[in-house]
């Protein structure tokens, strides 16, 4: 019903996390809340589960040249640190707003898995993984199609991790109007003399290329065909060429 | 500091908003407030086949249900177009027996808390029997359509004439060339930022009082008074605190305010209602909704000969209070803007549709109007191989062609059309266009220019306003006036307009509104017509004070006395009395109402020239405003800093119904658009990243201020200009609103096909 409360906890440390979710399996780990918050509206809400208490969740720790961010870090903290310069801090300048940024998380954004994700995209395109309190999950197969992951059930994020110092470009286009919403990205990565580039906002996960000697076009064509193409409010020929436009954008900086 | 007419104070109103202190109607908490929930149709066309509200009644905290059956001795609402044959389409608080659009209310829940007003609200149960729907102009139109209606098996409710048809019709058949043009004017939602609410208290002693969010309480106080409660006024009181915006929305009576009434006095305790955003876009009146036919004729050199339109307006499921208004006695006698049009004929049907009610929305038919002649002008303009500018020029009305009868009941008074036109050009760096076009196609991009030259019918239709002058002990004057700020700064404007009459400090002046028990009188904000009627009744109320000034004054100073710069002077001596120590001395005795009138409601015409430049990427579709400039003719500025304030905030409503707005029905009838998730209103990085902005002023000789009215220009003018400038940068293909990136997008394909081919 409308209104009505599953409660609130806010456990100080990764244990008393793991006893609260054993103990109330329907519970959801409240974040940042900017995409959970939204969509309860108006239904029953659960047990939130606040890991914004948790010291160890949001740390950005650099170990040679692997950057290990936690899944309470936000994503305004996380572009402003030093080792996401570049590509990175510029992708993550596209999520939402400034209010939205100073609020969602990294784990937030992974365990969301929006297929038009920025964060998403990016780890993708990185080749990173998703630590959590059972393994580490390689980004390439953690999402599985829209707001679907890899997770298994009480299995929890705490961190992303992905390689420091390479470069990339990102390209980003959002429409907004009365008919729904549009948000569709492409990475391009240079590998010797040929091109990687990672999508987003086009089929049902954001997707990574091997390496592209030529017109990344046929690649993109062959996505339509392998994963289901993302439901939204704009058609996805308009998407396909549009992301098209937008590699070969992102390619002319990479 | 003293601040007059024409200079530019910061607000004073914001101290008192930017931190919190404002007090918008959900602010008000008496003890013991008790919450009302609407149940709504989630039906665009039903049957009510019974309401259970056993379960609902029984609920923790619950304190009454309301159905049709219990508010039964009410009026409805009330629609207050006189169109001669119009069908009457009756509006009770609660539906009884059939719903009609989405958001269409039938029960009226009121409890100890909000939450346990919406769990009970949940716990109504309504059976109905789903009919079908017509939630389109196209549907409901459609031969079979179901009729909304039973007075109205056709869903028309009036058919509208202005002008002369014979005329236009001959001019067409015979001119060297026509435009024809088929228009849609795209539904939008006014969303203002604070919704809609009412709180409603019981007295035994002095009846009800209704706080609500209203853009003037006498208009809001009559008709609840007079047609749903059907009370003495004098046992209704109706105050509005500070209001988050209306557009025009929150001139209009809802049902909810009724309802929150008769709780409290069923209750006898106080009752409040607040809208949630979901509540706003299904029931707070939208705007626009029209298509329209036209054709503009010309003669061999250009010379406009006529201009016929035919449009369908889309009223919604009832005829709002002033809905059917829109696009005829508002909008539809300024069909043919301030150019020579020999002969115009206007035909305006009225439909309606299984959609929330269409009224009033910033403009209110003239952007409508405007829109659609300066489309057909850019047009003909592309069409015949003419400059936009020039084909303009040659057909605005010269200074010396005024006063001018238009054919359509209005006569404009003043103004220089051509000069102003000019001036906009200049502004624009007209000439530059090609070499700005040139660098924008070398990068890859499409790139045009609109051009828009709007006129408005302000402050019309009004016989007089009121003003209300207290001295008070600490020597503060406080004015009440009959008009409401709805955020527009009429506590600084209004403030700068007596201190400069009454020659004291403007912080000296208090502006005070919205309390039909200071000010029973006044005929509220729309229309832009606050600064010629409130400013109106501030200067008439000010002349009266100076006159019992220098009457008091004569008997502490001796016969011989004047005014000036804010004291009384015995002439020929140093002899002075400055106002407020005259006040002092006379408590109450320079008190004032006054009443600004006139025997002939005279309207305004603020006017101006609005040019747009777009960038449009064909890759994806996506529109940039890469240069706004505008030239506007207000009369008398007030506060400049205010106006151009107004005039931005008006161009990012043009502008996102250019590019963004449109509420969306589906084919029964759901609303598709019923959030800020779905809805998309403008944000900052859409609008212009700068807007020139320049007055040229022709005071208006009618009024003591010479003030026209700015509130809805900026709207009016964004609409055409951007969209001609699109027009433009897409080789003159026709787009209509909103212009989303996809189909703008699929034109730039076509167009390098065609191209290529």
């Amino acid at each position: 019903m409308a209104g009505e409360s599953g409660g609130y906890a806010a456990p100080d440390d990764l244990g008393a996390l793991r006893a609260l979710l054993d103990a109330n399996p329907g519970a959801a780990i409240l974040a940042g809340g900017q995409s959970l918050l939204p969509s309860l509206r108006g239904k029953a809400s659960p047990l939130f589960v606040d890991i914004g208490r948790i010291a160890a969740l949001k740390t950005i720790e650099i170990e040679d040249n692997r950057l290990r961010v936690g899944a309470g870090v936000t994503l305004a903290a996380l572009a402003r640190h030093p080792a996401t310069a570049g590509g990175f801090a510029e992708a993550i300048g596209f999520v939402g707003n400034v209010t939205i940024r100073n609020r969602a998380t990294v784990g937030g954004c992974l365990a969301w898995a929006d297929p038009r994700g920025e964060l998403p995209l990016v780890l993708l395109a990185l080749g990173g993984t998703v630590v959590t309190d059972r393994r580490e999950i390689a980004m390439e197969s953690f999402i599985t199609g829209p707001s679907r992951t890899a997770l298994e059930p009480g299995e929890v994020i705490v961190a992303a991790a992905f390689e420091t110092g390479r470069k990339f470009a990102v390209e980003e286009l959002l429409v907004r109007n009365s008919t729904g919403r549009a948000v569709v990205a492409a990475a391009c990565e240079r590998v010797g003399d040929a091109m990687r580039y990672t999508i987003s906002g086009l089929v049902d996960r954001p997707v990574r290329s091997g390496p592209i000697a030529g017109d990344p076009g046929p690649w993109l064509d062959d996505l339509l065909l392998q994963f289901p193409v993302l439901a939204d409010a704009s058609s996805p020929d308009y998407r396909r060429r549009v992301v098209h436009a937008l590699a070969l954008r992102a390619r002319e900086r990479a | 500091m003293k601040f007059g007419v024409g200079q530019s104070p910061r607000r004073v109103e914001d101290e008192r908003l930017l931190t919190g202190r404002g007090r918008y109607t959900d602010d008000f908490q008496p003890e013991g407030t008790a919450y009302g929930v609407t149940v709504r149709s989630p039906y665009g066309h039903a049957r009510i086949l019974g309401i259970d509200t056993a379960d609902a009644r029984a609920m923790p905290g619950v304190l009454a249900v309301y159905t049709a059956e219990d508010i039964a001795h009410y009026g409805p609402i009330p629609c207050l177009v006189p169109l001669p044959g119009r069908i009457e389409t009756y509006r009770a608080l609660l539906t009884k027996d059939i719903v009609r659009f989405v958001g269409d209310g039938v029960a009226f829940v009121v409890a100890e808390t909000r939450a346990a007003a919406r769990a009970a609200a949940e716990a109504v149960v309504v059976d109905y029997e789903e009919l079908p729907a017509a939630a389109t102009l196209d549907a409901a139109l459609a031969p079979g359509a179901p009729a909304i209606w039973e007075s109205a098996p056709d869903n028309r409710t009036f058919d509208w004439h202005i002008g002369d048809e014979n005329a236009t019709r001959a001019a067409i058949a015979a001119a060297a060339h026509v435009t024809r043009l088929r228009i849609v004017q795209n539904r939008v939602a006014p969303t203002s930022m604070e919704v809609r609410a009412a709180l409603a208290e019981w007295s035994d002693d002095t009846g009800l009082t209704l706080t609500v969010g209203s853009q003037g309480v006498a208009a809001m106080h009559k008709t609840l008074s007079r047609e749903i409660l059907k009370c003495p006024p004098e046992r209704l009181r109706v105050v509005t605190g500070d209001v988050g915006g209306g557009f025009g929305l929150k001139v209009f009576l809802y049902p909810e305010y009724g309802l929150v009434l008769h709780a409290a006095e069923h209750l006898k305790r106080p009752v409040k209602w607040t809208g949630e955003r979901s509540d706003a876009f299904q029931t707070d009146s939208h705007g626009r909704a029209v298509v329209s036919e036209a054709a503009l004729a010309l003669d061999a050199e250009g010379n406009f000969l006529a201009l016929a339109v035919e449009s369908w307006s889309d009223l919604g499921a009832y005829q709002a209070q002033f809905g059917p208004a829109i696009q005829t006695m508002a909008g539809g006698r300024i069909i043919g803007g301030v150019y020579r049009i020999p002969a115009i004929h206007n035909h305006v049907h009225g439909v309606v549709t299984n959609t929330a009610p269409v009224d009033a929305y910033r403009g209110a038919g003239r952007p409508e109007a405007t829109y659609l002649v300066e489309r057909l002008i850019e047009t003909a303009a592309r069409e015949t191989g003419r400059d936009a500018g020039d084909l303009r020029r040659r057909n605005l009305l010269r200074p010396d062609e005024l006063p001018h009868a238009n054919g359509l009941g209005l006569t404009f008074d003043v103004g220089n059309f051509p000069a102003l036109l000019d001036a906009a050009l200049e502004k624009a760096d007209w000439t530059g266009f090609p070499a700005r076009r040139a660098a924008a196609e070398a990068r890859g991009l499409r790139y045009g220019r609109g051009l828009a030259y709007y006129v408005e019918i302000a402050g019309g239709g009004d016989l007089d306003e009121f003003a209300d002058v207290r001295f008070l002990a600490d020597g503060t004057i406080e004015a009440a006036v009959g008009t409401q700020s709805n955020g527009q700064g009429h506590e600084t404007s209004y403030a700068q307009v007596l201190a400069e009459r009454l020659g004291v400090p403007m912080d000296q002046v208090r502006i005070v509104q919205g309390d039909t028990a200071r000010l029973e009188v006044g005929r509220g904000t729309g229309g832009s017509r606050s600064m010629v009627w409130g400013g109106g009744a501030l200067i008439e109320a000010a002349s009266t004070i100076i006159e019992k000034g220098l009457d008091l004054a004569r008997t502490d100073l001796g016969e011989d006395v004047d005014f000036g710069d804010g004291l009384f002077r015995a002439r020929g001596t140093n002899t002075t009395m400055s106002l407020a120590e005259l006040a002092a001395r006379h408590p109450q005795a320079l008190d004032t109402r006054a009443r600004y009138a006139k025997e002939k409601p005279t309207p305004t015409f603020p006017n101006g020239c609005h040019v747009a430049e777009v960038e449009v990427d064909p890759e994806t579709g996506r529109v940039r405003v890469a240069r706004y400039s505008i030239v506007d003719d207000f009369g008398t500025l007030v506060n400049p800093l205010l106006v151009e304030g107004q005039v931005h905030g008006g161009i990012a409503q043009g502008l996102g119904q250019a590019l963004l707005e449109n509420v969306v029905y589906d084919e029964s009838a759901q609303l598709l658009t019923g959030s800020f998730m779905d809805y998309g209103i403008p944000r900052a990085d859409d609008m212009p990243r700068s807007i020139a902005f320049a007055s040229r002023p022709v005071p208006n000789p009618n009024n003591p201020l010479g003030a026209k009215g700015c509130g809805e220009a900026g709207t009016i003018g964004a609409m055409p200009s951007v969209m001609n400038a699109i027009v433009d940068a897409l080789e003159g293909t026709h787009v209509d609103m909103p212009a989303t990136p996809e189909t703008l997008w699929r034109i730039c394909r076509d167009l390098a096909e065609k191209a290529a081919a």
